[in-house]
């Protein structure tokens, strides 16, 4: 499982396939101030940085690449803790 | 099958495969981009579908086959007998695989190594073919108006990184992640990637309301890379990227409100000499130094910064069109924004000279303003600097002005210091334009939205794709199950119905009411109408076009031939006739077998063709028609034909024949041996036809499902087999006939005639009886000796009931004890413990409950 919430904190791990967006949606429509954790996230599918990118959630961490620094750039980061 | 979608997959995929096959083999003949791109669409289809499960070679080997197809649609790979010889083997792999997955589920293990052998023999072609007219897609095109709006130092670096530069926009359209695409992924594996910018392509949806599954984003991405390899990368989604080959040139878009400040002037007289010089160093410090003390959102810093990125290495003339850009000195061939006011809102796209008007009218626009300004009062101090501002942006907008208009404002500004003349000259033009001070404005403020433009052709290019894959006709996939047990209820509808004209009569007999019995029999006649149509509706379900059967010939015609080495046209005529699905079934195998003989032993080879006299290509000719409640099938062929006397010969010598029988028969008697058991005309058995199995297995097949085939040859012009068949087998059309008492059911094509022979027209021939019907001599059998039924009681009858069976080719006359009504039955086979009973073919249901036999006369003589 890719995508595990503690507390406040969403955290997404590893490969994020298309299945994840949906539970990440879910996860972020209950709890709108999460702070999302993707310092151990090695790629995230498109559909993935889309709900990032829709709800703009405090990130932690951005996985490597061009691309999701371009989808990612515009989102708060969230303060170490 | 447990998977569901895999037991939806496989029929499809079948079906692609079909399409695919006959688009090749319509593509060899003639190059028509159509047939081509029904391929395309079908190897595309199934490679995307096959990515569903868990069969990573089959979707390999298609994507293979689709590569190969994206080199021929774009020209660059000639369609090759040998290549379509590979694209065929390779979907005839896949349909194998198919009919693994089908019964296994997963794929077989070889399938992995034999992928990677058909993989490399197709990427072989793609290698080969390939890169000779590679530039072809190449075509100037102008620079992308985003590209402005990429962040300036991954321009800077995609500058750096020099030619060439491949600039692309993609939006995955709104269902990609249903076909398994990552936009994202593809983006970021693309070749040679430097900067990209993501962006909604309309706006992002809310929170609440957004759909996870659906793609909204929009790549816009600039890659050093060769087009062709970006072109290459992006060939699924190339219906959904717009792709331009720019120069590091168009790199250089500069943004950002104008600054007029006098330094710039400075700057640009130093810069000029600073390139001329060669000094880079110096010219990169002083950019650098003067970007120190400037505001960074300005066109000049913008310019500024390109200039200190790239002093050290570009050419002097992009350097001095930058340093233009700085200073507004007319350049020579400048690739700078026209110089806008600190007002007007950023424009995105350098503009080319050729666009004069709007310049003129944004200029004037400019002028406009530049007039009010002056004419707001202000503090001495201030005015003489304001004053000074006004004249540069003026200065800078004379050389898009009209001619007239230029010189007077030029006169204007000589006499500096004077205010009131410059507004004057100002003003004077305010009249002629009065519209243009407002009307572009807007026009540059929509800019943000310009990426948009280009959105609407690719959807309106899939939303087209799509309806075209969707067919015209709207079609239901049934299980055959379901149709067959609607057949049987129709037809028992049928027989049941039958009931009805019983109790009619019984109704007459029992109670004497003739009243009643009409009533009944008029309810029997709208039932037997509505039962009716009900049987030719169900009928018409299972009715399938013989092009079914016939669409796979001309694969095995070619794949055949070129085995050969001969050639052939096959021509294919009726395909739109219908018969039964089952009986079509039937009829595929051994048509198969009648073409391959056609081919192997029929038609000759070119040489001896010619050598005939006959053209080099020889036809087969596969027809089919309706004729009444039976299909004609023909294969035809124009090669050498039979000779009866070769036949006869053989059939001599391998005892199929006497001496006595050959010399009463006709040559096409002769000719019909081809279709006794063990009988093969060619000494030599070939690879493809007379395998020890001869035409007599066509014979038996078709028999068995209750037609009939024979053959015509003519020496040296061809043969032509035909196969009859009757359109449905589910209802049998029979005759009851009686033999001591007990009823028997007679196939009605079976029989020719009755009659009534008188006892004294009855001769013995030894053990024989005969009689003579219309001067031919027929042989009578008595129905109740066959079936051991013992002598009849009491005197013989004056006259005999006889039937006159066709069997085969000959006629028999079956003695019977008398005739009763004709009826529509389904027979129903002997099975369980009856199933060895010889001399029926099966029984059916009486329409007042009796059990009826149905005698399979062939059995019983």
């Amino acid at each position: 499982m890719a995508l595990e919430q503690d507390g406040a904190t969403i955290r997404l791990t590893g490969h994020c396939p298309v299945e994840e967006a949906e539970p990440l949606l879910d996860a972020l429509r209950a709890a709108p101030d999460a702070t999302v954790d993707l310092t151990g996230a090695a790629w995230l599918h498109t559909a993935v940085l889309q709900v990032l990118m829709v709800a703009a959630p405090a990130l932690r961490g951005r996985p490597d690449g061009l691309v999701p620094a371009a989808c990612l750039a515009g989102l708060p980061i969230a303060e170490a803790g | 099958m447990t998977n569901a979608l895999l037991a939806q997959f496989i029929p499809e995929a079948r079906e692609l495969l079909e399409r695919a096959g006959s688009g090749m083999l319509a593509l060899e003949k003639s190059q028509s981009a159509e047939a081509l791109d029904e391929i395309f669409r079908a190897v595309h289809t199934l490679k995307g579908t096959s990515g569903l499960f868990d069969i990573a070679p089959l979707t390999h080997l298609v994507h293979a086959a689709e590569d190969l197809l994206v080199e021929v649609r774009d020209g660059k790979l000639a369609l090759e007998p040998e290549i379509v010889d590979g694209l065929l083997d390779s979907l005839d792999l896949v349909g194998h695989w198919i009919d693994v997955l089908e019964t296994r589920e997963v794929l077989p293990g070889d399938a992995e190594d034999a992928m990677a052998g058909r993989v490399a023999a197709l990427r072989g072609w793609l290698q080969a073919g390939g890169p000779a007219a590679a530039a072809s897609t190449a075509e100037s095109q102008p620079a992308p108006d985003w590209l402005g709006a990429l962040p300036e130092a991954e321009r800077q670096a995609a500058y750096a990184a020099g030619p060439p530069l491949v600039a692309w926009s993609y939006e995955p359209d709104e269902s990609c992640f249903f076909r398994g695409d990552d936009p994202a992924h593809l983006v970021a594996q693309a070749p040679g990637l430097l900067g990209l910018r993501v962006l909604p392509q309309a706006s992002v949806p809310p929170l609440e309301t957004c759909d996870p599954v659906l793609s909204w984003l929009r790549f816009e991405v600039l890659c050093a890379a060769p087009v062709e390899a970006v072109t290459e990368h992006l060939r699924y989604v190339s219906d959904q990227v717009q792709l331009s080959p720019i120069t590091p040139g168009d790199l250089i878009v500069l943004e950002g409100p104008e600054d007029a400040a006098e330094v710039f002037g400075d700057f640009g007289t130093r810069a000029r000499a600073l390139v001329a010089a060669g000094a880079r160093a110096e010219l990169k410090a002083a950019a650098s130094a003067l970007l120190g003390i400037i505001g960074p959102a300005t066109r000049q810093a913008a310019a500024l910064r390109w200039i200190a990125a790239l002093a050290a290495t570009a050419a002097a003339d992009a350097l001095l069109r930058l340093v233009c850009a700085i200073d507004g000195a007319p350049p020579g061939a400048a690739p700078t924004v026209p110089p806008v006011t600190a007002a007007a809102a950023p424009v995105a796209a350098p503009v080319s000279t050729g666009a004069e008007a709007p310049l003129r009218q944004r200029a004037e626009a400019i002028l406009a303003a530049q007039a009010e300004m002056l004419a707001v009062p202000v503090e001495a101090a201030q005015s003489a600097g304001r004053l000074e501002s006004v004249r540069t942006v003026v200065r800078r907008c004379l050389r898009y002005l009209a001619p007239t208009r230029a010189e007077a404002l030029n006169a204007a500004l000589a006499r500096s210091g004077d205010a009131a003349a410059l507004v004057a000259a100002l003003r004077q033009a305010e009249n002629p334009a009065p519209a243009a001070a407002t009307a572009p404005v807007p026009k540059a403020a929509q800019k943000p939205a310009a990426p948009a433009a280009p959105l609407p052709s690719a959807p309106a290019a899939e939303a087209s794709e799509s309806g075209a894959g969707a067919g015209p006709a709207r079609m239901l996939r049934v299980d055959q199950a379901k149709v067959d047990t609607l057949m049987n209820f129709a037809a028992e509808l049928v027989v049941a119905k039958n009931g009805l004209a019983y109790l009619a009569g019984r109704v007459e007999q029992v109670s004497g009411s003739r009243q009643l019995g009409r009533e009944i029999k008029e309810q029997y006649a709208v039932i037997d109408r509505i039962a009716q149509s009900l049987q030719v509706g169900v009928m018409a379900i299972r009715m399938m076009p013989v092009s079914q059967v016939f669409q796979r010939f001309p694969r095995l015609v070619r794949d055949t031939t070129r085995k050969l080495g001969k050639e052939v046209e096959l021509v294919i005529q009726g395909e739109d006739t219908e018969a039964d699905k089952n009986v079509l079934e039937s009829l595929a195998d051994p048509l198969i077998h009648m073409v391959r003989n056609a081919l192997d032993h029929g038609i000759e080879t070119p040489a001896e063709r010619v050598a005939a006299g006959k053209p080099a290509r020889g036809t087969l000719r596969l027809s089919a028609r309706q004729e009444n409640d039976n299909v004609i099938i023909e294969v035809a062929d124009d090669g050498k034909g039979i000779d009866p006397e070769v036949v006869r010969d053989k059939a001599l010598r391998v005892g199929l024949i006497t001496p006595e029988q050959a010399a009463q028969m006709a040559p096409e008697e002769f000719v019909n041996l081809v279709f006794a058991p063990g009988f093969s005309t060619k000494e030599q058995v070939s690879d493809l036809s007379g395998r020890g199995v001869g035409m007599d297995v066509v014979r038996n097949a078709v028999r068995k499902a209750g037609g009939d085939v024979w053959l015509a040859s003519r020496l040296g012009q061809g043969s032509c087999v035909t196969v009859q068949l009757p359109l449905t087998m589910a209802v049998t059309r029979i005759v009851t006939v009686e033999a001591r008492g007990q009823q028997y059911g007679v196939a009605m094509d079976t029989v020719a005639e009755t009659v009534r022979v008188p006892r004294g027209q009855i001769h013995r021939i030894k053990q024989r009886e005969t009689f003579v019907l219309r001067d031919a001599v027929i042989p009578l059998v008595r129905l109740a000796d066959s079936l051991g039924l013992g002598a009849a009681p009491g005197e013989p009858p004056e006259e005999e009931a006889v039937m006159v069976a066709r069997i085969g080719r000959e006629r028999v006359g079956i003695v019977v004890d008398g005739f009763r009504e004709r009826m529509e039955v389904i027979v129903r086979p002997l099975d369980g413990l009856l199933a060895g009973l010889v001399g029926f073919s099966g029984t059916a249901l009486l329409g007042d409950g009796r059990v009826l036999l149905v005698l399979n006369l062939p059995d019983l003589i």
